[in-house]
């Protein structure tokens, strides 16, 4: 699968957007958010159903 | 009296808020805290900059001393080091620099050296003294370089200073807001600025720091952002129009309260709103 990377520097010059359109253009199979402090990809791309959730341990190691 | 001026969402106007207020104090401190894109100085274009590096304290081997026994592995939270084939290999990267293996070591084969992860900026912008943080591209945290700008800060602390802080709510943000007196939460009128602002929201709750909220980018149809105050009970401390002309002056990398007297008198109202918060604060500390 290719994966097509958007970023930027700055905050707010529109990532979500280009991305979310591209998305939608290409007919993505897959996507990801990584932006893990502050994800908004989902509030553009809704949810067919609602999502599984599945806690990440972090540190320490068990 | 340490302000820091924080959003979840990039691009909502931290910077916008943060230079405008430094500007309006006369007499002030602005710390540029969001060191993987610091901007600030682009504004006040400080004179007579010295710079200092930064750097972190990282483990090495010596091979010839390192008998293998896996103390420093087993010790490590992190996982920053790890022995594979015979050999001790340190991920630099992952090490927070707490010295721990170099302690437990029986052999005494890891010793620390010095690594450096970026720099500060200190300056002079007419009443202003601007510190900026720069973190390297590719290094994994920019925390240290905060801790190191927010002790040059307090240096004048007589002062009231300003910090810029970085977007969303992980570590850095949280070093960022630790020791301030007030924070002021930047938000702008879209569904990803509530949901960012309730990102920041819940930090600052959960640091007990007092806060309140500016209004960016207002215009006259309905505010998310402001419905999510009024039904959370926040303090809205101001409200900054959104503006040809504001936006403009911003872009081009202007003070905008140096440039107009309508745009000086948003952020001088601003700045007393929250000196009185502030001192309201301290007051129910006490």
């Amino acid at each position: 699968m290719q994966q097509l990377l958007i970023l930027s520097g700055k905050g707010g010059t529109g990532k979500t957007t280009v991305a979310s359109a591209f998305i939608k253009l290409s007919g993505a199979r897959a996507y990801a958010d990584c932006d893990v402090d502050a994800p908004n990809l989902h509030l553009i791309t809704g949810w067919d159903a609602e999502p599984e959730k599945r806690d990440y341990y972090g540190l320490p190691k068990a | 009296m340490r302000i820091a001026v924080l959003s979840g969402k990039g691009g909502t106007g931290k910077t916008l808020v943060t230079v405008n207020l430094a500007a309006v104090s006369k007499e002030s401190v602005y710390i540029d805290c969001d060191v993987e894109e610091p901007n600030g100085h682009l504004f006040f274009k400080p004179e007579g900059v010295h710079e200092e590096e930064v750097s972190v304290k990282i483990p090495e081997v010596d091979d010839e001393l390192c008998n293998g026994c896996r103390k420093c592995v087993d010790f490590c939270n992190f996982n920053a080091l790890a022995r594979i084939q015979n050999k001790l290999i340190i991920f630099d990267d992952v090490c927070h620099s707490c010295g721990g293996c170099v302690l437990v070591c029986p052999e005494k084969a890891l010793a620390e050296k010095e690594k450096v992860i970026g720099r500060i900026q200190k300056g002079v912008s007419d009443q202003v003294s601007i510190y900026t943080g720069i973190l390297n591209p590719g290094e994994a945290s920019g925390v240290p370089i905060v801790k190191k700008l927010l002790a040059e800060g307090d240096s004048e602390i007589a002062k009231p200073i300003f910090i810029d802080c970085p977007p969303g709510s992980a570590c850095i943000t949280m070093e960022s807001i630790k020791d301030a007196d007030y924070c002021i939460l930047v938000a702008e009128p879209t569904l990803f600025g509530v949901h960012n602002l309730n990102m920041v929201y819940e930090l600052v709750r959960l640091l007990e720091r007092p806060f309140g909220v500016v209004l960016n980018k207002c215009l006259e149809e309905e505010n998310p952002a402001e419905k999510f105050c009024l039904e959370k009970d926040i303090k809205i401390l101001g409200r900054i129009p959104f503006e040809n002309e504001l936006g403009i002056l911003n872009s081009d990398a202007e003070i905008v309260a140096n440039k107009s007297n309508r745009y000086r008198k948003i952020f001088s109202s601003l700045l007393d709103a929250v000196i009185k918060e502030v001192s309201h604060a301290a007051t129910s500390d006490s």
